[in-house]
């Protein structure tokens, strides 16, 4: 029985060496070979080729006097003739031949070093009369074969001294070029540092040195592995046991309405922030894993709220602490939107604000101020903590490093950078030590989300619904809504509290003329705000209010049906519009064209309004009435065709529908739905007419 | 054809246009165009002197017939058909003649080469100077050689031989690929049997391309003491043979015979060059300038008022003896239909000149020459058997 530890035959690096050089040498030296007999071969041909030109000049001259022969009558002198010629020439050999019945010329090669020659002679009148049949011998071509000898012996020498001058190489390389070098790399691994002098390294080959790298920088990833393969395997278990108790606690929540909803939206926003944090490790861990690229997908997302709930959070943890945290933010924070993942950027800053919390022994401050800088949005977040030696700043990056903490595991401001370069941001330390340290994190803005109401558009004269379990939103909406502006608008309010209250009133009221500001989340109730709009066909009059405006699926369904949403955060940030009747309506890309149109409306004493972003006005052009005359412009940057749109308002029952352009306006034609072509300036005199 | 040889072509064009002038103005006078279809090539090396002269010769035969023949009102045009050295050469040239629509064509002094004609030429009287070979029996009745047949000449010879040398046996030599060369010496043979039947007659086949290279030691043991006779194509050939036997045999006296025609002998082209070897050399051949016939004084006058000179060379009498048989043909047996074409009133009146007389205008005097350091000369009248 063969022992499966037995190695298979290992010959040395000298044998192995002779074998491939003797094999290269082989080859070539068959290669050679080829090379020559092919040369050989040519030649051959080509001298076949002038040999059968020759004997073809040879048998024309010989066929006339073959056939002069046959018709005198003197066939007996052929062979003779032919005779007296073969005694001649030594090479070739001419026989006459009747019965040959060859009609063609042709060159045959004779094996193995001879040939035969059939030249076919016809008489005059076309008969046949005979054959030439020569033969003769290859070999009787001197030359070449001479040459022939002379390439192949050259050959054979050459071969010969590569073999003598390579043979002794096989000892020698091996020796040389593996064996020495391989004991210095050894040497090297056992860095023994010393050792590795200029004379030393200059006789190590480059290979071996590469391959001395290669196998330190696999020993550092093997350690780096072992190390993130460790935490991994914890982050994965915590993971995976926190998650039953996060279900329960997130059941048992939903039925505690008993507390306000502002309570039990931050507890669930609490709950999701654990279980985010959770999926987080357990996602991490296995990308690190599999080494694949992050799956997860950035949006845009309200900077101010999810700051004022990280806040909200870090608050309620440092309440029993004097440490206080506050956020300092610019008038136009409202309108910040990062391109972020919202688990990944609220463990971000949760981290920071943490490592900022650690910092501070006793009394503190944590300052974190929003502000713009050169298009980009700054947080920053600035502690009274112990601070960090400068020398030090650059290990806090390092994976495993921790400064000042008791229980850090030195993980926190790495995943915090990689999330950073993530979101295409980056980030400043300052630190001094005994007064503070400041991060800043630097992100590009983005446009808002097409989810995201910004603004909340009221027509004069209409209704407004409020849909909400939670009486503090009512109060909210009392207060954003103040009579005055009632009154001066002629607009209504009527507060609902339950699903059944809307779908009474908008089954016995005409409501063509309603908004709907439904919550999602009705307590006690099956229906929410979306399946009530859908139901109720109020979907493009609709904006849904709600604190769930982080819930991918609330997302989704809300981007099919046309819906927009506001977090309930920011309704008091919110501004609120009163949409009036005007004499018309401009859409045009070119702000300096709406500006032109509304100094002149306002000399003309017109009512206009104008946008600069069709999709602004198309998802409120409901609110305007159908005879209002609207102008937009045919190109409105992009691909986006004004004619295009219009139509859409036209099948809206919108008529008076116009185009504007700079082009001739026999370049706009079939376009039933407009009433007109017009150039850019200001019609005013024709809508007045 | 001449290849080369621009000179000649301008001269052959030169007399070519005087006799077409000469014919503008003769109108009225019978015109027979005549073919010319020969070749030096067979009779001598290429040697261009020797060609210039043998044409010069063959010409002026012609030319003095034609003036012989404005006697007789007819005006005779020629040009000349020559061919080169390929066996086969002379039949590239009968359609060029059948397109020029030659009324009488002088035929090759080969007698394989006027065989070859065969087929080639129907409906024209085709005359040969020269050829005598047995296989012109076979030809068709437009083809008459005025050269006496090869049967008759070697009748002559047999007898001569045997009774000149009446001991020595017979050592034939015979150029293989010559059709003629064979067959004259199987006539020699049956003649010489007959004459004297129990003289041993040996013959040997060769090929007698490259001279230089043959064995003569091994051609000629054993029969350095018979009468050699050698038959082969060209008189220059057998005089170079002769001398390279002759070298191989320096103490030997070798006698030898040939049946060549001897252009240009009469220039002594082909004399003995040296005393030092013993061989003696024979020819057998018709009795040229021979004064006693009256062709020849004709010839000779007519000749002499043209070039104010004595022919040279007996060429020229061949020529002109055989385009005179065809005038004196036309003459004596006149064709009585009219319309009839010259060239089938030569056909006719020759056909009928045969009928009459088997041996038109053929020689009738033939001798045995001897070759000699001054050229040859007349050893001996051989009368014709009757």
């Amino acid at each position: 029985m063969k022992n499966k530890f037995s190695h298979p035959r290992i010959n040395n690096l000298s044998t192995q060496i002779k074998r491939v050089i003797g094999y290269r040498i082989l080859l070539c030296f068959f290669l050679a070979l080829s090379v020559v007999l092919t040369i050989t071969i040519i030649e051959i041909a080509s001298s076949s080729h002038q040999l059968e030109k020759n004997i073809e000049d040879q048998c024309k001259s010989l066929k006339s006097f073959v056939i002069s022969q046959v018709l005198v009558k003197n066939e007996d002198a052929i062979q003779p003739k032919l005779d007296n010629l073969n005694q001649s020439s030594s090479n070739i050999k001419i026989v006459w031949d009747t019965t040959n019945n060859e009609n063609a010329q042709k060159l045959h090669w004779r094996f193995p070093m001879s040939w035969i020659y059939h030249y076919p002679v016809k008489n005059i009148d076309g008969t046949k009369l005979g054959t030439f049949d020569i033969t003769g011998s290859l070999l009787d071509d001197h030359g070449l074969f001479s040459d022939l000898l002379k390439k192949v012996s050259l050959l054979m020498l050459f071969f010969i001294i590569i073999f003598i001058v390579l043979y002794p190489l096989s000892s020698r390389i091996p020796q040389q070029l593996f064996i020495a070098p391989i004991n210095n790399l050894l040497t090297l691994l056992r860095k023994e540092k010393n050792y590795l002098n200029g004379d030393s390294l200059s006789s190590i080959p480059q290979e071996i040195i590469e391959i001395k790298d290669k196998i330190t920088e696999l020993l550092q990833d093997a350690e780096k592995q072992s190390h993130e393969a460790a935490l991994g395997q914890i982050a994965m278990q915590v993971a995976h046991d926190i998650r039953s108790p996060l279900m329960v606690l997130n059941l048992e929540t939903e039925a505690l309405y008993s507390i306000s909803e502002m309570k039990r939206n931050a507890i669930r926003d609490a709950i999701q922030r654990v279980n985010d944090i959770a999926n987080n490790l357990l996602s991490e861990y296995r990308q690190n894993r599999n080494t694949t690229q992050s799956e997860t997908t950035f949006n845009s997302e309200p900077l101010v709220i999810m700051l004022e709930s990280i806040i909200s959070e870090k608050r309620v943890q440092v309440s029993n602490s004097s440490i206080k945290i506050e956020l300092d933010k610019c008038p136009q924070a409202e309108t910040f939107f990062v391109s972020v993942d919202i688990a990944g950027f609220k463990r971000a800053l949760s981290n920071i604000i943490n490592n900022s919390i650690e910092a501070i022994k006793d009394n503190g401050l944590i300052l974190i101020k929003l502000s713009i800088n050169a298009g980009k949005i700054v947080i920053s977040i600035t502690d009274n903590g112990c601070g960090i030696p400068k020398h030090q700043l650059p290990l806090v990056l390092e994976p495993g490093f921790t400064f000042g903490k008791t229980q850090g595991s030195g993980l926190g401001l790495p995943y915090i950078i990689n999330k950073i370069y993530s979101w295409n941001g980056n980030y400043t330390i300052n630190s001094e030590v005994n007064e503070g340290t400041t991060f800043e994190l630097i992100l590009p803005q983005a446009r808002p989300p097409s989810w995201f109401a910004s603004i909340i558009n009221i027509p004069q004269d209409w209704t407004i619904v409020i849909l909400d379990d939670d009486p503090l939103i009512h109060e909210i909406w009392n207060q954003k809504i103040p009579n005055e502006t009632i009154k001066d608008n002629n607009l209504q309010i009527v507060h609902f509290h339950t699903p059944e209250e809307l779908e009474i009133f908008c089954k016995s009221q005409n409501i063509s003329n309603t908004i709907f500001l439904l919550d999602y989340e009705l307590a006690g109730h099956e229906k929410n705000g979306l399946i009530l709009a859908e139901e109720l066909h109020i979907t493009n009059k609709t904006t849904l209010v709600t604190s769930r405006y982080e819930d991918m699926n609330i997302r989704e369904n809300c981007l099919r049906l046309g819906i927009k949403m506001m977090p309930k955060s920011f309704v008091m940030l919110s501004p609120i519009k009163i949409i009036k009747d005007v004499d018309l309506i401009l859409i045009d890309d070119d702000e300096l064209i709406t500006d032109i149109w509304k100094i002149t409306a306002a000399s003309a004493d017109k009512q206009i309004e104008v946008f600069n972003n069709i999709h602004d006005f198309m998802s409120i052009f409901q609110l305007y009435k159908n005879e209002t005359h609207i102008y937009i412009d045919s190109s409105l940057g992009g691909d986006l065709k004004g004619e295009d749109f219009a139509k859409i308002l036209f099948d809206n029952e919108y008529k008076n529908l116009f185009i504007t352009t700079g082009h001739h306006k026999d370049n706009f034609k079939d376009i039933y739905w407009v009433k007109d072509v017009i150039d850019k300036h200001p019609p005013f005199l024709i809508v007045s007419s | 054809m001449f290849k080369g040889n621009l000179g000649i072509k301008i001269a052959f064009l030169i007399i070519l246009f005087f006799t077409t002038c000469g014919f503008a103005q003769t109108k009225n006078k019978n015109i027979i165009k005549v073919a010319l279809l020969d070749t030096p090539y067979n009779e001598m090396p290429l040697n261009l002197s020797l060609i210039s002269e043998y044409q010069k010769a063959y010409l002026s035969g012609i030319e003095t017939a034609a003036h012989v023949a404005r006697k007789y009102n007819i005006e005779i045009i020629y040009k000349p058909f020559f061919y080169g050295e390929g066996s086969l050469d002379i039949l590239d040239e009968t359609p060029k003649i059948q397109d020029w629509q030659a009324d009488l064509v002088i035929g090759p002094s080969s007698s394989d080469q006027f065989t070859l004609l065969r087929n080639a030429l129907p409906n024209v009287m085709v005359l040969s100077s020269y050829a005598s070979g047995k296989t012109l029996q076979t030809l068709p009745k437009n083809f008459y050689s005025i050269f006496l047949p090869d049967n008759q000449i070697m009748t002559l010879l047999a007898e001569h031989i045997h009774k000149k040398f009446p001991t020595k046996n017979i050592y034939i030599i015979v150029q293989a690929d010559c059709k003629q060369c064979v067959d004259v010496s199987k006539l020699f043979t049956t003649s010489f049997n007959k004459a004297s039947p129990s003289r041993k007659i040996t013959e040997t086949k060769v090929i007698l391309d490259h001279i230089n290279s043959i064995d003569s030691k091994k051609l000629m043991l054993g029969h350095e003491n018979d009468v050699t006779l050698i038959f082969n194509l060209t008189y220059y050939a057998y005089n170079e043979l002769v001398k390279r036997i002759a070298q191989s045999f320096p103490n030997k006296n070798l006698i030898f015979f040939s049946d060549q025609d001897n252009w240009g002998g009469e220039a002594n082209h082909n004399a003995k060059t040296t005393n030092t070897w013993t061989y003696e050399s024979y020819r057998i051949g018709p009795l040229l300038a021979d004064n006693s016939l009256p062709d020849y004084k004709n010839f000779s006058k007519a000749y002499f008022s043209i070039y104010q000179s004595k022919p040279k060379d007996g060429v020229a009498y061949m020529t002109y003896i055989t385009v005179m048989s065809a005038i004196e043909a036309l003459n004596k047996f006149p064709t009585k239909n009219e319309n009839k074409s010259i060239r089938e009133k030569i056909l006719n009146s020759y056909v009928e000149a045969i009928k009459k007389n088997s041996n038109w205008f053929r020689i009738n005097n033939y001798g045995v020459y001897e070759l000699t350091p001054q050229g040859e000369v007349l050893a001996e009248k051989l009368p014709l058997p009757n």
